[in-house]
């Protein structure tokens, strides 16, 4: 009998999937670390709505806010974008937008 | 007072699945045939009250019952009717009420077809029956209560989530848990063989039949999700390796393996512990699956809320596995192969090919499906794996698998001889040859597509080959040409009910062929009465109207669709929900069998001068739907009883 032990092995093949399942339940697979984070921001040319030109270069040495929205996102955006306005003015150096 | 006698069904069914559980196990071993009465009374009974259940559930919805947490979750005053009742199984705690129903509706048949045919086996089938549905009702009863009272009650509910609200939702559900419920008839089928030591023939002919039955549901389910992610999600796809997506195929294709491997024990009595192992591994996957969509370990569009219920579920897959493998592990002795492979070229391994390729792909999804964990848990590196991994490693794998169809059902068991592979498979391989020749001067220039469409029309050309035959024999005892065809489906239902499926896989194939090498799509913002081009049609945008409809806000967009003549007036629309903090995109299109249309709305200017659109032209995909249809008739044929054969 001993000569097939092994065979017990079958069920105990299980127990490492079953282990990584139960990891599972310690780690939120929501939570996914930008690689950009710690990066400088890529640079872009844009026209402000009062059709100046605007580069991200222009504004070195100020702190940037980069906001995207969207037209319907709403309202979630409708509700960011005064906040975002006030926190802009309430800074000495003016950040944007 | 109505969710309370929902709560009490659910606590007196568990008590009466635990009793019955363990009554038809003290009866199958001390004998004693009126605890088998008992159990099979107790399993009445829960079918009875997980009904009263699933009926309390569905008044609440249709009353707007909004004390009750779940139905506030999931409707509200604006819910049309038909999505308060399909509401019912739209999250985590009514969709287990759905299964737990099913599976207990299952019970139901196994006694009425087993409790006289499968004496042996039945007192235990019951058993296993009967405790899996004991953890579905301690699941309702405790992780996952959907009678659960919410104070104070709001006025109004919250609403399902909009993408639910489509007629899908009657049926990719239902179908889809239907099959998943239904393999575990075979699989308790396959431990009551294992418990008494009776793994001969008995039980894999007894549940085969129910394997095709949950493999129709399970195989509809899927194709109904395809259909449903085509004509909802807007992106176009029909298919994009979600977990939850690949949670249900993994069973899938094991039970499909099985199926398979069942006609070798059936005539050579060979892969005996191969059969047993296959049906543990497929139900230890639609458990692995469920886990997967309500447990929130692997972030996923299907996964519902995160909870207590992903240990409730972890634990009882543990005490499944380990159940199900010790017991294969204790019997390992009575399941040493009878038969022997006589040769390589021989129905036999093509039929174990298939399997292997078959289980190869089951494990390469289940490997992509769970290595972002392993990742984490190795390396503590994020990571996703996408379609580019998944089509890597399948395609070979579906292609080898095409191939074996063809071969698979005309070579000849034990050894085939060069006569039976020249008279079998000359011709359909030259047709094969032909047809690679003459879509490459088609134009077709992509190997990978000349390759699919040439094994497509070799498999072809041998089920064409062997109806043919077959039917040529019956003419000639002088039946007429298409009574004898149907005496022929109807007569040898599994096997031409096979053809047939494999027909509609084909169909399938060419279907995926086509849309991924050929569709195109294109973006662009059009001013009112701008149009765009796009493989020869012309898209114009009129104009936007909005409308308010029970429970959003609707915006549409008018095109015109034309190919030099007007073809007709697609309106996609962008649905405004108040709960949803985005839009919700609504498609329109229009099908072809060549070709769809396909359109969705982007960003609009509120005043309704410009509209972005997202045009698509989809090629084959209509030959997924047609192919599906044509694999159920197909499974349908095959579920069929057997005629008796009339000398």
């Amino acid at each position: 009998m001993s000569r097939r032990a092994w065979r017990w092995l079958i069920p105990l093949a299980a127990l490492p999937l079953l282990a990584l399942l139960a990891y599972g339940f310690r780690v939120n697979p929501r939570e996914i670390p930008s690689p950009l984070v710690g990066r400088p921001a890529p640079g872009f040319a844009l026209t402000a709505f009062d059709a100046t030109p605007l580069t991200l270069d222009a504004q070195r040495g100020r702190v940037v806010v980069v906001n995207f929205w969207a037209s319907w996102c709403y309202p979630a955006c409708y509700e960011e974008a005064p906040v975002l306005e006030r926190a802009g003015a309430r800074t000495a150096t003016g950040a944007f937008s | 007072m109505i969710p309370e006698l929902g709560y009490g069904a659910a606590i007196v069914a568990l008590g009466l699945a635990l009793w019955g559980a363990l009554a038809a196990a003290l009866g199958a071993r001390t004998g004693r045939p009126a605890l088998v009465l008992s159990a099979q009374h107790a399993a009445l009974g829960v079918f009875a009250l997980v009904t009263a259940c699933l009926a309390l559930l569905m008044y609440a919805f249709l009353t707007f019952d909004f004390s009750v947490r779940y139905v506030a979750t999931n409707t509200n005053l604006g819910t049309p009717f038909y999505y308060r009742i399909t509401g019912v199984w739209g999250a985590l705690e009514g969709s287990i009420i759905l299964w737990t129903w099913m599976l207990a509706l299952y019970t139901l048949i196994v006694i009425l077809r087993h409790r006289e045919s499968a004496r042996e086996l039945y007192p235990w089938v019951l058993t296993v029956m009967l405790g899996v549905l004991a953890f579905f009702l301690l699941v309702i009863t405790v992780a996952a209560p959907p009678f659960a009272r919410l104070h104070p009650v709001p006025a109004d509910g919250h609403g399902l989530n909009p993408l639910l609200e489509d007629t899908g939702m009657i049926t990719h559900p239902v179908a889809l848990y239907l099959g998943f419920t239904g393999l575990t008839v075979p699989f308790a089928f396959a431990m009551a063989a294992l418990i008494t030591g009776r793994v001969g023939d008995a039980w894999l002919t007894m549940t085969r039949r129910w394997t095709i039955v949950a493999w129709y549901f399970l195989s509809l389910g899927l194709l109904i999700g395809g259909w449903w992610s085509y004509h909802v999600l807007g992106w176009g796809g029909y298919w994009a390796w979600d977990p939850v997506e690949n949670a249900a195929f993994m069973p899938w294709l094991t039970a499909t393996a099985f199926l398979h491997s069942v006609m070798i024990q059936e005539r050579r009595r060979m892969l005996q512990l191969w059969n047993l192992a296959l049906v543990i591994m497929t139900f230890g996957l639609t458990l692995f699956g469920t886990f997967l969509t309500r447990s929130g370990v692997i972030a996923s569009v299907h996964a519902f809320t995160q909870g207590t219920i992903g240990a409730f579920f972890l634990g009882f897959l543990t005490l499944v596995l380990l159940t199900a493998l010790g017991l294969l592990a204790w019997r390992w002795d009575a399941l040493g192969a009878q038969g022997a492979l006589d040769s390589v070229v021989s129905r036999e391994s093509a039929f174990l090919l298939n399997n292997v390729m078959l289980v190869a792909a089951a494990f390469t999804v289940f490997f992509g499906t769970v290595f972002p964990l392993l990742s984490e848990a190795l390396r503590g590196v994020k990571v996703s794996v996408g379609a580019p991994f998944f089509n890597q490693v399948n395609v070979p794998l579906f292609l080898g698998l095409i191939f074996l169809m063809g071969v698979g059902p005309l070579i000849a068991w034990r050894r085939a001889s060069v006569d039976n592979l020249r008279r079998n498979f000359l011709g359909p391989v030259l047709t094969g040859v032909a047809a690679a020749a003459f879509f490459f001067a088609l134009g077709v220039h992509s190997a990978l597509a000349v390759l699919t469409l040439a094994l497509t029309v070799f498999v072809a050309a041998t089920i064409a080959l062997d109806f043919a035959r077959a039917t040529r024999v019956r003419a000639r005892m002088g039946e007429p040409l298409l009574p004898a065809m149907g005496g022929l489906l109807r007569r040898h239902n599994r096997r031409y009910g096979g053809f047939v499926v494999h027909l509609g896989v084909l169909i399938i194939a060419v279907g995926v062929t086509g849309s991924q090498a050929w569709s195109v799509q294109t973006e662009t913002t059009l001013g009112r009465g701008e149009s765009t081009e796009l493989a020869g049609y012309r898209v114009r945008f009129e104009d936007l109207a909005a409308s308010e409809e029970s429970n959003h806000f609707k915006v549409a967009g008018a095109f015109t669709v034309s190919d030099g003549r007007v073809l007709g007036v697609l309106r996609p629309a962008k649905k405004f929900y108040p709960q949803e903090q985005s839009p919700i995109a609504y498609v329109d299109y229009r099908l072809g069998l060549r070709e769809d249309i396909y359109l969705v709305l982007g960003d609009f200017a509120r005043d309704g001068s410009r509209a972005t659109v997202k045009l698509q032209v989809n090629r084959l995909v209509s030959w997924i739907w047609i192919g599906g249809l044509v694999l159920t008739a197909g499974a349908g044929l095959a579920i069929l009883p057997e005629t008796k054969r009339t000398a």
